[in-house]
């Protein structure tokens, strides 16, 4: 049976459609699944400021704090305190003697390596995910967390 | 006088009270809801809090919910908004319990010991008992502790839909080296 010419061309542009629809949106299904974060280290930091600076702002209030940093990348400078194993890897802290809070990074896989060259007293210039703080009730004090840490500069 | 002793006393019983929890700052929880459909929910977060009290057996963890690493930035982006963990209102998911076989542990021999733990899990301020076991691995001081459970999504109010792309039971694996 032959289709009248102006079906023909309806049909036509429907399986068109329907093609560049399912490729689109595929691709989009693709990119959003395999999908995987930067390495932090080539991200440009939102904020840049010293760890116990940090500290003190989140100290004095911890809402506004919150609000500001959390979920930014943020470069910290300061010196280690504390290196804490976790799993296969290490956990860098930096503690306010006086208040007790701390921040404290986890590091991404990329910088495991790098992070097991460090030493407590070492200065350092880190970049990292800011996941805010939270109240420990075990511990009664505050940490600043963070999370895919890359040690940019050991001074 | 008869005031100052008793102070004294409950000074001394808060101090070797404390020596006997042991604490880091450093313990992992994991958390694992993959499915055959989706390999993509899961996570680590190795910033938690985590105490083992020698003396009483009581444990715990904090987990800031904020902080768990996803490879995906999607489903990182899922899991803390609202209808998932809403880790802005609710930034902490505890653990609270308690070893009820401590007897069965010496700590000062070195070994690996495994135990009953019974607590309570909270997530989004809703809490629920835990009953688990845990396995203490007792080395020259230092101890190397991991347990892991399951828990209902929907008994924390968390409706994940019923794709079957994350499970609904969702596994936490805890570890935590206390030195």
């Amino acid at each position: 049976m032959k289709l009248p010419f102006t079906r023909k061309i309806r049909l036509r542009i429907f399986w068109i459609c329907l093609a560049l629809g399912l490729t689109i949106g595929g691709g989009v299904f693709y990119y959003l699944v395999t999908e995987e974060f930067d390495d932090t280290k080539s991200i440009k930091a939102s904020f840049s400021t010293e760890a116990h600076t940090l500290i003190n702002e989140f100290d004095s209030n911890d809402s506004l704090a919150n609000v500001r940093y959390r979920d930014q990348i943020i470069d910290v400078s300061g010196r280690v305190t504390e290196l804490e194993t976790a799993d296969s890897t290490a956990n860098l802290k930096i503690v306010d003697s006086i208040g007790g809070s701390y921040l404290i990074f986890d590091f991404q896989q990329q910088d495991a390596f790098a992070v097991k060259s460090l030493q407590t007293g070492d200065s350092v210039l880190l970049r990292a995910s800011c996941s805010g703080s939270i109240f420990s009730r075990l511990l009664n004090t505050r940490s600043i967390q963070f999370k895919r840490t890359s040690l940019i500069q050991k001074f | 006088m008869k005031q100052i002793v008793l102070s004294s006393c409950f000074a001394l019983m808060a101090i070797t009270g404390f020596a006997q929890a042991k604490t880091t700052t450093s313990a992992t929880v994991a958390f694992d809801a993959t499915t055959p459909l989706d390999a993509l929910p899961k996570a680590e977060n190795k910033t938690v809090v985590a105490m083992l009290n020698t003396k009483s057996g009581e444990v715990g963890f904090e987990a800031a919910v904020n902080n768990f690493a996803f490879t995906n930035p999607t489903i990182q982006q899922h899991f803390n908004e609202e209808r998932w963990l809403n880790s802005g209102k609710f930034p902490l998911f505890t653990f609270t319990g308690k070893i009820t076989d401590l007897k069965n542990v010496n700590f000062k021999k070195d070994g690996t010991y495994t135990v009953n733990v019974e607590g309570t899990l909270t997530i989004k301020d809703k809490s629920n008992p835990v009953t688990t076991t845990a396995t203490l691995a007792v080395k020259g001081g230092s101890i190397q502790s991991s347990s892991n459970f399951t828990f209902k999504l929907s008994d924390y109010g968390i409706n994940v839909g019923s794709q079957g792309k994350i499970a609904n039971e969702p596994k936490i694996t805890v570890s935590a080296d206390f030195k």
